[in-house]
């Protein structure tokens, strides 16, 4: 005859454990499944015609915790946790663990390979992580405490009403468009304090079935969260930029190393690879910042008449200038595109010129991100990471028609949003952030030219902006074209494989280093727009 | 009633949630609770989802989950023993069930909807419309509620409503649009909160499966996989039934089908050679192509019905040989074919099309003279500079405006019709709609109140559009920046209001004569797009050579100087001086490589030869260092030099040759006193008689890129120091008439038309007037035509048609003071000025003052002249 041993809580855990595994393998397998397809469909640039639903993970989720939690609910009459010997203390923490190992850790280290590539530093891999930890913790003990929750109607009545009127209270508060900075972080402490009241009211319903005050307590802090606090630590404070040297000459160009900002108006004492753009620029009794930015920033008009939400920054020849001492005296610097037709200065202050106005210049550097042969550059796909969270894929998408060279790239952007943001994110022109803007050229020393290209608005076609509550999703479709050097073919018999063989690609990124209000009288702006 | 009251008693706290959240619904359509806000900030400001949708869902989840409550020991099969044995007929307990969905679901939101219509102030009969809708589409679900408790088991339910219909149904729409696809079909989804009626006989339709799945299920019944995939396939279907072609809605048919029959009848298609387009299409599944886009009219037919084609079949032969079809453009084509048309407001002019009188000379503002309204896919031939032959099947759907009412732009301003509302909200100036300054721009905020039954729909199939039309200048504005609604309410209900935000530009401009003082005399026109049918026709393109039409890339790509903003001519100059040149007798090689590099520096400073809107140079200065650097190569290496030329369009080879020709001592040739250029003038032999002699005369020495073999008598004019060689380039042919009139057929060139109009036989003069009217009548009204299409307005003003006169002053009129250059071809169309040689910016700036001073009817043509005149007794 054998004897029964008591057995540890340890034990009994991880019997729990195994228990569960032998009840859910198949459904699990089939997360996992999920799990894969999701983050393979990720790497995708187009879905397949019939994807698979984003919401299927978390419902596959759902389905598990429902099984698992209601196999031992104390409300399920059919459920024999009352009587095992197990406890139900040992029941729910070998249930957390099994949730933790089965489910949250496979979606956690899906993060990888969808992250992988993108530049992450430390800050940014733990942002990931928490920004992926706290919905599925939302979900997963919402669905536990669902799933083990047994009350009367009245009080689940009460319950669901309450929730109701919470979210409806939250979709007035911040509407229904995507939150801000400042209300992003207030709802992910608000959803901290929710994880947390769950997770608790899940395992008070498991131990004791009371979990109602629980509840109360947490919805009301949740509420209070939301209503009073203040929190934005994504915020980046105006960076300023601090050279003594640099200041606005007005009139005529001055000798020496200067950066023309209007015909009338230059900036001196910047340092080598440093450009400054207009960011803000209105009367000093107006509204600061102004809504209008006057250099290097526009609006695109979208199809069916809407303003595109997009703020695309313009490469200006300022940025080119500025590259021009890292690169053979004497070379031909020449682009294909348009040159952008700025407003004169004339035209932008023509009616105020009585008073003083305030300029913004925001001042950035440059530097090489990456330096390729150009035929190494047009076989296969090339990626390169901008900057924390920036990436540009780029391969060769038009090699010799009409004597065009012409690369197809995606510029991805991905940031877990509980990061601060980024340098890049400091730099906001009227309210907004700006599409970010690089430079790529080609050098080639043989015939002395730098043919250099700006990007090319591909439309809105491929354009993906897929913002979430606490990530940042945005996938920006350009081109880039350079055309051969057909007056050296065409008349020095130049072969194309000889010019591509010589020539280097190089991606070249600016830098925010700060911006600098100045203060111009009205003296000054007159001396600019009549050049003296 | 028995079964009824056991029911109600259980489902009575449910009911209750169902009684609030009905009543939520309805504060929120009134906006007692969640109001519409202005869109303050454009389209910035609009939302993702709106809560109109979101209560929606909210509404009927409730609803449902009502229905679905039954007491565990009716519900599945758990219910079936106890049912067995209950003294209740089954028709009994069908009957209460049915009662309790209709008094207790269908009758209160039925009443939702009569105290919605009625506090909005409906007419009695529109509420009485709207219950009967409501019963017909919460009828529509009878049949699926009733039966699901019998099928799925507690928690099934919930799981099947939230997760299927709403998580999953983005999948099946991808589902059975690959299905449509591969069965050659359209789908098309319903749009979610305004077309309802589709959904609703789907659900009808395919709702009568569900007691027959029951049925089955409760002799045989099913495993809950199989339980829950039968209804999954049900929901699928429904989805399928309703984006499909299979019902059509009464607004969605042709309203005059038998007239648009009768008016096309006999009609051939006219698309003016301008207007047509061809463009290479990128490499597709199924291979290249080539898209055809044009606008294209139905000759004869009355402007106020405006067309949108597309092709049903095209077919095209080079050579013999038939091309393979283009690629299909799957996914392009709508369920209904009306749906392209209502694009054509945003994008087509439509200043001759408005009804009612019409205003002669409305002009729209914002369209685009090259507006298209016909786009197709044609083969790639083989050999695009070789002729094709194509045919084309086409249909023609056809629209008309209709007038449903109009407001001055003035605040609180409104007008109310029996369908339609609408009350101005609020006019912003100057702004561009998000917030910032826009000069010249109107935003205008209104709140806009519709009918919109599924049996009467004044919104649907195409959605009224706001025009801004000031009558005393005839002129119009079609193309607005809208915010899109911010909210809407109501669209469930019969009656729905939204608030919407246009933004007009260029409305207070010069030469519109819109200003802010003069606003509240313009109007806002509300024109809704009404379908009246399609008609079929064909098309024969013969001989049609496409690649005459397709961009020419055989020259050297445009590239511009990447750094230097400055005087390009300098820029080149200081590039040129920088690159080591060769010395005499260097390699051929070494030579190539430098010349080439100087070409490419020309090409990239290619804008130092621009010249201003008077001929001046842009940038003053030549190049003459540059080509007394290059002269000695071209001596030596001429072919290097002819390779060049092939590109040239810097007349950078021309300059060189120059250089050599006046070095050279050719006999006659002498350097220009006007433009500092070798010139040609000498007496010599006439070939075949002795003795005599001509004078010839070469004010210029031309060289050009498409006759690259007169560098070669160039050359050797500089070689034999003679000018011999050049005689045969001064030999002309004088042209016919008949070439003059073919040409001015392709051109409208105001200089072959006065030549023609003075032309002793008649038939000529006949003709070209014919040509300039005809050319004239086809002309988009808008005020901007430019590429090619205001040379047809430029002739007919030449001809002295008042109409045209018109149209050109009133265009001259907004340009500004210090773009009075940009001018000069219009002065030149009524005065003739440039025979006279160009005119002053002084005489063309009163040219702009005149044109915003008087109308066309204070000038007088004189035929003789072919000019107009200012007439004396002006004002």
């Amino acid at each position: 005859m054998k004897l029964m041993h008591s057995t540890s809580f340890v034990f009994r855990v991880w019997h729990q454990f195994a228990q569960e595994w032998r009840a859910q393998w198949f459904l699990v397998l089939l997360w996992l499944a999920a799990l894969a397809t999701g983050c393979w469909q990720t790497f995708l640039e187009e879905l397949p015609e019939i994807a698979m639903p984003g919401s299927l993970p978390a419902l596959l989720a759902m389905i598990i915790i429902v099984r698992s939690v209601r196999a031992d609910a104390p409300g399920n009459a059919e459920a024999v946790s009352h009587v095992r010997p197990l406890g139900r203390g040992a029941v729910w923490l070998a249930k957390v663990l099994f949730f933790k190992v089965a489910m949250l850790l496979p979606w956690l280290a899906c993060a990888w390979p969808e992250c992988r590539g993108y530049g992450f530093g430390p800050v940014e891999w733990m942002a990931e992580i928490a920004g992926r930890v706290l919905p599925a913790v939302l979900l997963g003990a919402g669905t536990a405490l669902g799933a083990s929750w047994r009350g009367v109607v009245w009080k689940n009545g009460t319950l669901i009403g309450s929730g109701v009127a919470g979210l409806g209270l939250m979709a007035w508060k911040f509407g229904t468009k995507m939150p801000k900075d400042a209300d992003r972080c207030v709802l992910v402490v608000a959803g901290l304090v929710l994880g947390l009241t769950l997770l608790l009211a899940w395992w008070q319903s498991t131990m004791t079935r009371r979990a109602w005050m629980t509840l109360t307590v947490g919805g009301l802090a949740v509420m209070l969260v939301v209503k009073l606090g203040h929190w934005n630590w994504r915020a980046q404070p105006d960076r300023m930029y601090a050279d003594a040297k640099l200041a606005l000459h007005f009139g005529e160009r001055p000798e020496g190393a200067v950066q023309e900002l209007w015909e009338g108006m230059y900036v001196t004492g910047l340092p080598a690879d440093h450009v400054a753009s207009v960011v803000a620029f209105a009367p000093v009794d107006e509204a600061w910042p102004p809504k209008k930015a006057f250099s290097d920033y526009k609006m695109l008009l979208g199809e069916n008449g809407h303003w595109n939400q997009r703020r695309p920054w313009k490469m200006r020849m300022a940025y080119t200038h500025a590259l021009v001492p890292h690169y053979p005296a004497g070379s031909l610097w020449h682009k294909v595109e348009d040159t952008e037709q700025v407003k004169t200065l004339k035209e932008i202050v023509e009616s105020d010129l009585s008073r003083p106005w305030r300029m913004r210049l925001a001042v950035q550097r440059m530097k090489r991100v990456v330096t390729m042969p150009l035929g190494a550059a047009i076989r296969g796909e090339k990626r390169i990471v901008l900057d924390a969270g920036r990436r540009l894929d780029f391969q060769i998408g038009v090699l010799n028609d009409y004597s065009e060279m012409k690369f197809w790239a995606m510029l991805r952007r991905r940031f877990p949003l509980l990061a601060p943001g980024s340098e890049q994110e400091r730099l906001q022109v009227a309210g907004d952030l700006t599409e970010e803007a690089f430079l790529v050229l080609l050098h080639s020393p043989g015939i002395r030219e730098v043919c250099t290209a700006g990007e090319w608005h591909r439309g809105d076609e491929n354009y993906w902006s897929g913002d979430e509550l606490l990530h940042r999703f945005n996938n920006r479709p350009v081109a880039f074209s350079f055309v051969h050097p057909r007056a050296q073919m065409d008349i020095a018999g130049l072969k194309f494989e000889d010019w591509v063989d010589e020539t280097t690609l190089d991606v070249w990124w600016p830098e925010e280093r700060g911006v600098i209000d100045v203060e111009i009288s009205g003296e000054e702006l007159r001396r600019a727009v009549e050049g003296k | 009633m028995h079964q009824f009251c056991k029911e109600f008693r259980y489902l009575r706290m449910r009911w209750c949630v169902f009684l609030v959240v009905l009543a939520l619904d309805l504060a929120m359509q009134m906006e007692w609770v969640l109001p519409m806000r202005s869109v303050e900030g454009g389209y910035n400001a609009g939302v993702n989802v709106s809560y109109e949708i979101l209560m929606m869902a909210l509404l009927w989840m409730v609803a449902w989950w009502f229905m679905l409550s039954v007491p565990p020991e009716e519900g599945a099969s758990g219910g079936r023993g106890y049912a067995l044995t209950r003294p209740l007929s089954p028709v009994s307990y069908w009957a209460a069930r049915l009662l309790v969905w209709v008094l207790l679901v269908m009758v209160p939101l039925m009443l939702e909807c009569a105290v919605y219509l009625w506090l909005n102030g409906r007419p009695w009969s529109d509420v009485v419309l709207g219950m009967m809708e409501r019963a017909w589409a919460v009828g529509s679900m009878t049949l699926w509620l009733l039966p699901l408790p019998l099928l799925l088991r507690g928690w099934e339910r919930y799981a099947m409503i939230v997760l299927v219909v709403f998580s999953l149904e983005e999948w099946n729409g991808q589902v059975l649009w690959v299905v449509f696809k591969l069965l050659h079909l359209v789908y098309d989804r319903p749009q979610v909160g305004m077309e309802f009626g589709r959904s609703v006989q789907a659900a009808w339709l395919v709702g009568i499966l569900m007691p027959v799945l029951v049925v089955w299920h409760q002799r045989r019944p099913f495993g809950r996989v199989a339980r829950m995939s039968a209804v999954a396939c049900l929901l699928l279907l429904y989805q399928g039934v309703a984006g499909s072609s299979l019902f059509i809605e009464s607004y969605e048919k042709p309203r005059d089908q038998e007239l648009i029959s009768k008016l096309t009848a006999g009609r051939e298609v006219v698309i003016p050679e301008r207007d047509r387009h061809f463009s290479q299409g990128d490499e597709a599944p199924g291979g290249k192509y080539i898209d055809f886009t044009a606008h294209a009219m139905l000759a004869g037919m009355p402007d106020e019905f405006v067309p949108h084609w597309r092709a049903t079949a095209t077919s095209m032969m080079q050579n013999g040989r038939v091309m393979p079809a283009p690629p299909e453009q799957w996914g392009q084509t709508r369920r209904q074919p009306s749906y392209m048309v209502g694009y054509l407001c945003q994008s087509y002019p439509m200043a001759s099309a408005l009804p009612g009188a019409k205003v002669p000379g409305m002009l729209s503002m914002d369209m685009d003279a090259k507006a298209q309204n016909m786009q197709f896919r044609l083969s790639q031939p083989p050999q695009v500079e070789a002729p094709v032959s194509t045919h084309v099947d086409l249909t023609a759907e056809w629209m008309r405006l209709n007038k449903l009412g109009e407001i001055p732009i003035k605040v609180g301003a409104q007008f109310k019709v029996p369908d339609f509302e609408i009350e101005l909200l609020e006019v912003k100036l100057n702004s561009d709609g998000q917030g910032g300054s826009a000069p010249g721009c109107v935003a205008v905020v209104y709140r806009m109140s519709a009918r919109c039954f599924e049996w009467r729909n004044a919104l649907l199939p195409l959605l009224p559009n706001v025009f801004l039309v000031s009558p005393k200048n005839r002129f119009m504005w079609q193309f607005a920046i809208h915010s899109g609604h911010e909210q809407a309410r109501g669209a469930n209900l019969g009656w729905c209001h939204m608030i919407e935000q246009r933004a007009f530009q260029r409305v207070l401009e010069h030469g519109t004569g819109v200003t802010p003082e003069n606003l509240a005399e313009q109007r806002l026109v509300w024109l809704k797009p009404e379908y009246l049918g399609s008609s079929q026709h064909e098309m024969e393109m013969k001989d049609l050579k496409i690649g005459g039409y397709l961009m020419n890339r055989e020259g050297w790509p445009r590239s511009r100087p990447a750094t230097e903003a400055g005087n390009p001519r300098e820029a080149f100059l200081r590039q040129v001086r920088s690159l080591p040149r060769p010395a005499e007798g260097a390699a051929r090689a070494e030579i190539a490589r430098y010349v080439a590099e100087v070409y490419e520096a020309s090409a990239v400073f290619n804008e130092r030869t621009h010249r201003i809107n008077d001929g001046e140079p842009k940038w003053p200065g030549n190049d003459r260092e540059v080509c007394v650097l290059l002269a000695p190569f071209l001596v030596e290496h001429a072919d290097i030099f002819k390779a060049a030329l092939a590109h040239d369009s810097a007349d950078l080879t021309m300059g060189v040759m120059h250089e050599l020709v006046l070095q050279a001592g050719i006999p006659g040739i002498t350097r220009s006193e006007k433009t500092g250029g070798p010139r040609y003038e000498r007496e010599v032999p006439v070939a075949g008689k002795p003795g005599q002699v001509r004078k010839r005369v070469m004010e210029t020495l031309w060289l050009s890129s498409w006759r690259a073999d007169d560098l070669d008598a160039y050359m050797a004019a500089i070689r034999q120091h003679s000018d011999e060689p050049l005689w045969p380039l001064m030999d002309d042919k004088p042209r016919s008439t008949d070439e003059v009139l073919a040409d001015y057929a392709k051109s409208f060139d105001r200089g072959y038309l006065r030549w023609l109009m003075k032309r002793p036989d008649v038939k000529y003069r006949e003709e070209a007037e014919r040509l300039t009217r005809e050319a004239f009548s086809q002309l988009p009204a808008v005020v901007t035509l430019e590429r090619g299409y205001e040379r047809p307005l430029y002739a007919a003003v030449a001809l002295g048609m008042p109409e045209a006169l018109d149209w050109l002053l009133r265009g001259v009129a907004m340009k500004e003071d210090d773009r009075a250059r940009g001018a000069m071809m219009q002065h030149h169309a009524m005065f003739a000025s440039l025979e006279q040689g160009q005119p002053d910016t002084k005489t063309l700036l009163q040219f702009l003052h005149d044109a915003r001073r008087y109308s066309a009817k204070d000038y007088r043509y004189d035929a003789t002249k072919m000019i107009w005149e200012l007439r004396p007794e002006r004002p």
